[in-house]
C-alpha cells in the first residue's frame, strides 16, 4: 500500500482500498454478528451467524398486502448503501481508504442522513401501523441526535484543521481525541448509538413494544438485507468512532490494520453491551436531554477545543 | 409438513434446509411466561423466542388455548414466512390451526426431544413441490369498495358511486382477530393465498351479526366467533361495514327519519332524493348521522365567526382565507372547546363494565378521553389559542355528532359542550357513532394513495365525521374532489381531529394483542393512535373467553378443580379461594398446619406470578438483562420441588431486586407513568403501590402468625408497582419458606358434608383481592359470583393510557398486571 498524501484533494477513489474495505466489512460483519449474540446470550457460537443468515435467506420473502412497493423494496438497500458510503471514507490504515475526501467528516454525516430516509421508508412502505409508528419515531430520534453528530465532528475538524478522515487520524498522533475532547467523545458516542438505533435508543425497533418495528414486516431475503445493513451500520459507526476519536490505525508494535480492527471490535462490543442493562429511553427524554443538555455541552466542547488549540499552539 | 415452502429439493435447498433446522426462531402463544409457569425452558430446548410471527419459523402453542386465541394464533401462523412449523406443547384442540408438526406434553425432556424431531422434519420436508395453502376463516380477508361519502354504498368491484360519482375506495376487513393486527396481514401474491381476498360473507335469512364482522351471521344472539363481541340484530347495521364496533343498540329511523347527507334541513319520512341537490336521502339514525352532525354544529356555531386555525386573532364574518398565512378560515364555535371541562372527569370514562363489550355510553365517554387535556391547566388559562381553536374543531368532529334532538344543544350545557350529561347518556343521545360516516378527509387520503393503516378503511372512518361539519366549505371540498381537483394539505387535514399540539392527524385504530410481546398473552387492546399518542384505549373482549362461568354450577366436590381453570397462571389461588368459600359455607375451620401449607402454596404462586410479570415488563422496557434474570428465576421456581430449594431462590430474588434498584435510567423511565387518577379503584399491588395497605392477607390468622405485614410504596405509578412487586417476590418466598412443608404438594381439598346455603371468601391473589360468593344447595353449587381483581383494574386501561405517548401507555397498562383470563371468563 503506497502512502496517500496527507490530505487528499478531490475525490480520487482507491481501487485497492475498496477491495480491502470489502474484505474488512465481510469479516467485520460476521464478527459484529458474533459479538451481538454474545452480548445478548453470553455465548459465542461461530456457526450461528452463518446458519441464521442462510436460514433467513431460505424463508419466503413476503410482500405485505398493500405495500407502497417502491418504499418497501428500496428501504433495505438504501440502508445498506448509506452505511457503505459512510464506510468508504473511513481509513483502515495509512493509505487504506476508498476515498479520502477533503470533506470526509461531512460526507460521513451526509451519508448517515440516509439512515433516516431508509427507516422512514421501511416504516411507511409495508402499510402496517407498528412499522409506521416506528419509522416516525426515528424521525424524532434524528431531531435529537442530528446536532450531536455534527457539532463534535466540527471540534474534531478544528483540531485536525481538516475534514479529511485521514488528516483527522494523523492529528491524533500525540493524543487521541477521546482524551483531548472527552466531552465531544461522549456526545458522539450517544449520537452513534442513536444512529444505529441500538438499545437503549432502539425506539424504531422496540421489540417488546412494536414487535420489531421497522423490521417487523420484512421476511426472507429482504429481512436478510435489512439485518446485513444494520450490521454494516453498527460496524461503520464503530469505525467512525475509532477514526475520529480513538486514533484510527495509530498504535505501537501492531500493524496499522490490526489496530483499526482491534479498536473497532472493542467499540462494537462497547456499543452493544450496555443496552442490556438500560431501559429504552422515552422519546421525549431523549429529545429533552439532547437539546437542553447535549447541545450546550457540544458547544462547550467546541469552546474547550478552541481554547486548547489556541493555548497549545 | 403443512408449512413447507414450494420448491423441488435441489442441492442448494437441501443445504438451506439444514440451516433452517438449526435456526428455530419461535413465536409463542399465548406467551413465554405461560411456558415458564409449566416449567418449560424454550431456549434450553433450542427455540429462540422472537417478538413477531414475521420473523418466526415455529409457532409454539403452550397449553390449552381458548378458541379466540387459537384464531389469533392462526392469523399469526398465516403471517409467518414458509417453511413454517407448529409445535404444540400440552395443547388440546387446535382448530382452525392445521395439525401440529410436533405435539408434546408439557415436560422439558419431551419438549427437547420434540424440538429434535422438528429439526429432522425441517431437514427433510422444508421444501416440497406441492404445498396446500393454509386457508381458514380466521385469516380470510375480504375487500369491498365503498364510497368515501356514502358508506351505505358497498360494491364488490371498484367503480363510481351511483350517488355522487366519486371513485369507490377499497375497504378491507380482516376476517380474524389477528395476532399481530397492527401488521398488514397476509401474504399477498404468495401461492394459494390469493383466494383469501375473494371470500365474501353474509348469508341471508339470519338475524344476528357482529358489528365488526358483517360476514358473521347467527340465528341466535351469541358472541362473534372472530372477535368475541356480542352479536347485534342485523337490522341495526344501517351503515354497513363501517359500523361502529361500540354500537350494540339497534337504532331505528325516527319519523322524518330520512335526510340528505349534504342538506340536513331536508327531512322526509320516506327515502327519496333531496330537493336541493338530488342526492338520495339517507336514514337519519337517532344518533349521529351526518345530517344530524351538521344540524347540531350549525346550531352552536355562531354565525359570522370564522377564524384562522393558526391565527385566532383573525376573525371574519364569512369564510375566506387568513390574511396572515393564507389558510382557509374555519368556523369557530362559541363553545370553543378549550374552556375548562368540570364535568369531564376521568371517572366518567370508566362507565363500561369490565366484562361486557363496550356500550354506547362507554364509547362516548372514551371517545372524549383523548380530549380531556383541553381542560388541563395549560389550556384553560387562555381564552382562545391556536390549539384550542383546533381542539374545538376536533371536538365538533368527534363527539357532538351523537347529539340528537333529545339531547340539549351545546349552549345549554354549561361546560362548553363537554358535559357528561350529554355524552354519557345513551338513552337519549345513543351511541356517538364515529364510524357511521367515514369522512371526506379519510376518503381523500385513501384515494390519493395514502395508506390506511391497521384494519383498512375501518380504522380511519371512525374519526372523520367532522367532514360534514364544515358546512358549505365541506361541500366545496366534496365537489372539488369529485372533479378530481387539487386539494391542499390544509384542506385535506382541516377536518381531521386535532392532537394536543393542534396538529391534524389521521387517527388509526391499532390492535395490540392478544399475542403482543410485552403484554400478557390473551390481553387484546385497541389503541386509537393520534400520531404516537394514544387518544383512546379500549380492551377488545373475547380472545380467551371460554364460557367458564357456565361450568361453575355443579357438584361441590369438583368445584375447586373447575374453578381453578379460571386463570392458568394462578390456578392455586383460585383453587384455594373456591375451597375457602366452600368451607365458609360448611362452617369449617382449618387447622394451623393446613393453613400454613396453603400459605406456602399461595405465596409460591405469587412469587412466580410476579416474576412472570416482571419478565414481560422488562421485555416491554427493553431491559434484556432483567427479562432474562426474572424469566430464569420464574422457571427455577416452577421447577423447585421441595421447600429447601426455595432458600437459594429467595437469595437470588433479593439480589435481583437490589440489581433492579441499581439499574440506571429506570426510575426516570417509569416515574409518573400509569397514574390512573384519584377516583380509580385499586387492589393488590396496584393499591399497595399507591400507599394503601389493602391486603386481604392481613386479616388471615395464618399470615399474622408468620408476622406478615403488607408492603407499601408511594407513588401510584409504574415505578411504585415495580418496586412493590419486587419486594413482594422476596416477601412471598420468605413466607413460603417460613410456612414450611406442604408447599410443594397441593393441599388436600376439604369439603363440608352439610352446611349453609351461602359461602363467601376473599383471598389475596397475586393481582389483588378476589371475592367469591357461592350459593349452595344440597351439596351442589348453584351459583358462583366472582369479583376478580383484573375486573376492577380493567377500567384503568383508559385512565393510564389515554393522552399518553404509545410507549408510556403500554408501560402503564402493563404495570397493572391485568389477567385476560380473569376478564374473559
Amino acid at each position: 500500500m503506497s502512502d496517500m498524501p496527507e490530505t487528499a484533494a478531490g475525490t480520487a477513489v482507491s481501487g485497492p482500498g475498496a477491495l480491502w474495505l470489502a474484505l474488512a466489512l465481510a469479516i467485520g460483519v460476521y464478527l459484529v454478528a458474533l459479538i451481538e449474540e454474545w452480548a445478548a446470550t453470553g455465548r459465542v457460537r461461530p456457526a450461528v451467524p452463518l446458519l441464521g443468515g442462510l436460514a433467513t435467506l431460505a424463508r419466503e420473502s413476503l410482500v405485505p398486502r398493500r405495500p407502497d412497493r417502491l418504499l418497501f423494496e428500496a428501504a433495505a438497500p438504501l440502508l445498506l448503501v448509506a452505511a457503505l458510503l459512510a464506510a468508504a471514507v473511513l481509513p483502515l490504515g495509512p493509505g487504506l481508504v476508498v476515498a479520502d475526501l477533503a470533506t470526509g467528516a461531512l460526507f460521513v454525516n451526509a451519508a448517515l442522513a440516509y439512515v433516516l430516509v431508509a427507516l422512514i421508508m421501511a416504516g411507511w412502505g409495508p402499510d402496517g401501523a407498528y412499522a409506521m409508528v416506528a419509522g416516525w419515531r426515528f424521525l424524532g430520534q434524528l431531531v435529537a441526535y442530528g446536532m450531536l453528530i455534527v457539532m463534535p465532528l466540527a471540534a474534531v475538524g478544528m483540531r485536525a484543521e481538516s475534514l479529511s478522515t485521514v488528516a483527522v487520524v494523523r492529528s491524533q498522533a500525540a493524543l487521541p481525541n477521546a482524551l483531548a475532547q472527552p466531552l465531544g467523545f461522549a456526545i458522539f458516542w450517544v449520537a452513534a448509538l442513536a444512529i444505529c438505533f441500538l438499545p437503549p435508543l432502539d425506539l424504531p425497533v422496540a421489540p417488546g413494544e412494536l414487535a420489531g418495528g421497522v423490521f417487523g414486516e420484512y421476511t426472507g431475503a429482504r429481512l436478510a438485507v435489512m439485518r446485513l445493513a444494520r450490521l454494516v451500520l453498527v460496524l461503520t459507526l464503530a469505525s467512525t468512532i475509532v477514526t475520529f476519536y480513538l486514533g484510527g490505525w495509530l498504535g505501537p508494535t501492531l500493524p496499522p490494520w490490526a489496530w483499526t480492527a482491534a479498536k473497532t471490535l472493542a467499540v462494537v462490543a462497547a456499543l452493544l453491551v450496555p443496552g442490556r442493562f438500560l431501559p429504552r429511553l422515552r422519546g421525549e427524554h431523549l429529545l429533552a436531554w439532547s437539546w437542553q443538555l447535549g447541545i450546550p455541552l457540544a458547544l462547550a466542547n467546541i469552546l474547550w477545543v478552541g481554547v486548547t488549540l489556541l493555548l497549545v499552539e | 409438513m403443512t408449512g413447507a415452502r414450494t420448491g423441488a429439493a435441489t442441492w442448494l435447498r437441501r443445504l438451506a434446509a439444514r440451516a433452517l433446522a438449526r435456526d428455530l426462531p419461535a413465536f409463542v402463544a399465548p406467551d413465554p411466561a405461560t411456558a415458564r409457569a409449566l416449567g418449560l425452558d424454550l431456549a434450553e430446548a433450542g427455540l429462540r423466542v422472537v417478538p413477531t410471527p414475521r420473523h418466526a419459523a415455529v409457532l409454539v402453542l403452550v397449553g390449552e388455548l381458548p378458541e379466540g386465541l387459537r384464531r389469533a394464533a392462526a392469523v399469526a401462523y398465516a403471517q409467518m414466512p414458509r417453511p413454517r412449523a407448529i409445535l404444540a406443547i400440552g395443547a388440546g384442540a387446535l382448530d382452525p390451526l392445521p395439525e401440529p408438526d410436533v405435539a408434546v406434553p408439557a415436560d422439558q425432556d419431551t419438549l427437547a426431544r420434540g424440538v429434535g424431531d422438528l429439526r429432522g422434519i425441517l431437514v427433510v420436508t422444508s421444501f416440497s413441490p406441492g404445498v396446500a395453502a393454509f386457508d381458514a376463516a380466521a385469516v380470510r380477508t375480504e375487500r369491498r369498495y365503498t364510497c368515501p361519502m356514502h358508506p351505505e354504498i358497498v360494491r364488490d368491484a371498484p367503480g363510481k358511486c351511483p350517488i355522487c360519482g366519486m371513485n369507490l375506495i377499497p375497504q378491507e376487513e380482516a376476517g380474524g382477530q389477528t395476532g399481530h393486527e397492527g401488521m398488514a396481514m397476509d401474504h399477498g401474491p404468495g401461492p394459494g393465498h390469493g383466494a383469501m381476498h375473494d371470500a365474501s360473507g353474509g348469508a341471508a335469512g339470519v338475524d344476528y351479526t357482529c358489528p365488526m364482522h358483517p360476514e358473521v351471521s347467527s340465528a341466535v344472539p351469541s358472541s362473534c366467533p372472530i372477535c368475541g363481541m356480542d352479536l347485534v340484530p342485523r337490522d341495526a347495521q344501517v351503515a354497513g361495514p363501517t359500523h361502529n364496533p361500540a354500537e350494540d343498540q339497534p337504532t331505528e329511523a325516527a319519523p322524518g327519519g330520512y335526510t340528505c347527507p349534504m342538506h340536513p334541513e331536508v327531512s322526509s319520512d320516506t327515502p327519496r332524493s333531496c330537493p336541493s341537490c338530488g342526492m338520495d336521502l339517507v336514514p337519519r339514525r337517532a344518533p349521529g348521522t351526518s345530517g344530524d352532525n351538521r344540524a347540531e354544529h350549525s346550531a352552536h356555531t355562531v354565525a359570522g365567526d370564522y377564524s384562522c386555525p393558526m391565527h385566532p386573532e383573525v376573525t371574519r364574518d364569512a369564510p375566506g382565507s387568513c390574511p396572515i398565512c393564507g389558510m382557509d378560515l374555519v368556523p369557530r364555535g362559541k363553545t370553543g372547546g378549550g374552556e375548562s371541562t368540570p364535568l369531564h372527569s376521568p371517572a366518567n370514562h370508566r362507565a363500561t363494565p369490565a366484562d361486557d363489550p363496550p356500550r354506547p355510553g362507554g364509547a362516548v365517554a372514551s371517545g372524549h378521553a383523548g380530549h380531556g387535556d383541553h381542560g388541563s391547566a395549560s389550556h384553560s388559562g387562555r381564552a382562545t389559542t391556536t390549539a384550542e381553536g383546533a381542539g374545538g374543531v376536533a371536538h365538533g368532529a368527534m363527539g357532538h355528532g351523537g347529539m340528537t334532538a333529545t339531547a340539549p344543544p351545546h349552549p345549554a350545557v354549561p361546560a362548553a359542550g363537554h358535559g357528561v350529561a350529554v355524552h354519557a347518556a345513551p338513552a337519549t343521545g345513543g351511541a356517538d357513532d364515529p364510524h357511521d360516516t367515514p369522512g371526506l378527509a379519510a376518503g381523500d387520503m385513501a384515494a390519493m394513495g395514502q395508506t390506511t393503516h391497521g384494519m383498512g378503511g375501518m380504522a380511519h372512518g371512525g374519526h372523520d365525521t367532522g367532514a360534514h361539519e364544515m358546512g358549505d366549505a365541506g361541500d366545496m371540498d366534496h365537489s372539488m374532489h369529485a372533479m378530481g381537483g387539487f386539494m391542499s394539505m390544509v384542506a385535506m387535514t382541516r377536518d381531521l381531529p386535532r392532537s394536543r399540539d393542534g396538529l391534524p392527524m389521521e387517527w388509526a385504530e391499532v390492535p395490540f394483542g392478544p399475542l403482543s410481546p410485552g403484554l400478557p398473552g390473551g390481553l387484546a387492546l385497541v389503541l386509537t393512535l393520534d400520531g404516537d399518542v394514544v387518544a383512546r384505549a379500549t380492551r377488545a373482549a373475547g380472545p380467551v373467553r371460554r364460557g367458564l362461568v357456565a361450568t361453575w354450577p355443579g357438584p361441590r366436590e369438583t368445584f375447586p378443580d373447575r374453578f381453578a381453570r379460571l386463570d392458568p397462571l394462578t390456578p392455586v389461588a383460585y383453587r384455594l379461594l373456591a375451597q375457602r368459600a366452600l368451607e365458609t359455607a360448611a362452617g369449617l375451620t382449618l387447622d394451623a398446619r393446613e393453613a400454613r401449607a396453603r400459605v406456602a402454596a399461595l405465596e409460591r404462586e405469587r412469587a412466580a406470578s410476579h416474576l412472570g410479570w416482571l419478565a414481560g415488563f422488562a421485555e416491554l422496557l427493553g431491559v434484556g438483562w432483567l427479562a432474562e434474570r426474572s424469566a430464569a428465576l420464574q422457571l427455577a421456581l416452577a421447577r423447585a420441588a421441595d421447600p429447601d430449594a426455595l432458600v437459594p431462590l429467595h437469595g437470588e430474588a433479593l439480589r435481583l431486586a437490589a440489581g433492579v434498584e441499581r439499574l440506571p435510567l429506570l426510575r426516570r423511565r417509569l416515574a409518573a407513568i400509569g397514574r390512573p387518577g384519584e377516583a380509580a379503584e385499586r387492589r393488590g399491588p396496584v393499591a399497595r403501590a399507591a400507599g394503601v395497605t389493602a391486603d386481604a392477607r392481613a386479616a388471615d390468622p395464618a399470615y399474622r402468625a408468620l408476622g406478615f405485614a403488607p408492603l407499601v410504596r408511594e407513588g401510584d405509578d409504574a415505578l411504585a408497582r415495580l418496586l412493590v412487586r419486587l419486594a413482594e417476590i422476596g416477601q412471598s418466598l420468605d413466607l413460603a419458606i417460613a410456612a414450611g412443608d406442604g408447599a410443594a404438594a397441593a393441599p388436600p381439598p376439604r369439603h363440608g358434608t352439610d352446611g349453609g346455603e351461602r359461602g363467601t371468601a376473599t383471598l389475596e391473589t397475586p393481582r389483588g383481592a378476589a371475592t367469591l360468593h357461592l350459593l349452595l344447595d344440597a351439596g351442589t353449587v348453584r351459583e358462583a359470583h366472582l369479583d376478580a381483581p383484573s375486573g376492577g383494574h380493567a377500567p384503568l386501561i383508559a385512565a393510564v393510557a389515554e393522552g399518553r405517548e404509545l410507549a408510556d401507555a403500554l408501560v402503564g397498562i402493563a404495570s397493572l398486571d391485568l389477567s385476560p383470563w380473569e376478564l374473559d371468563r
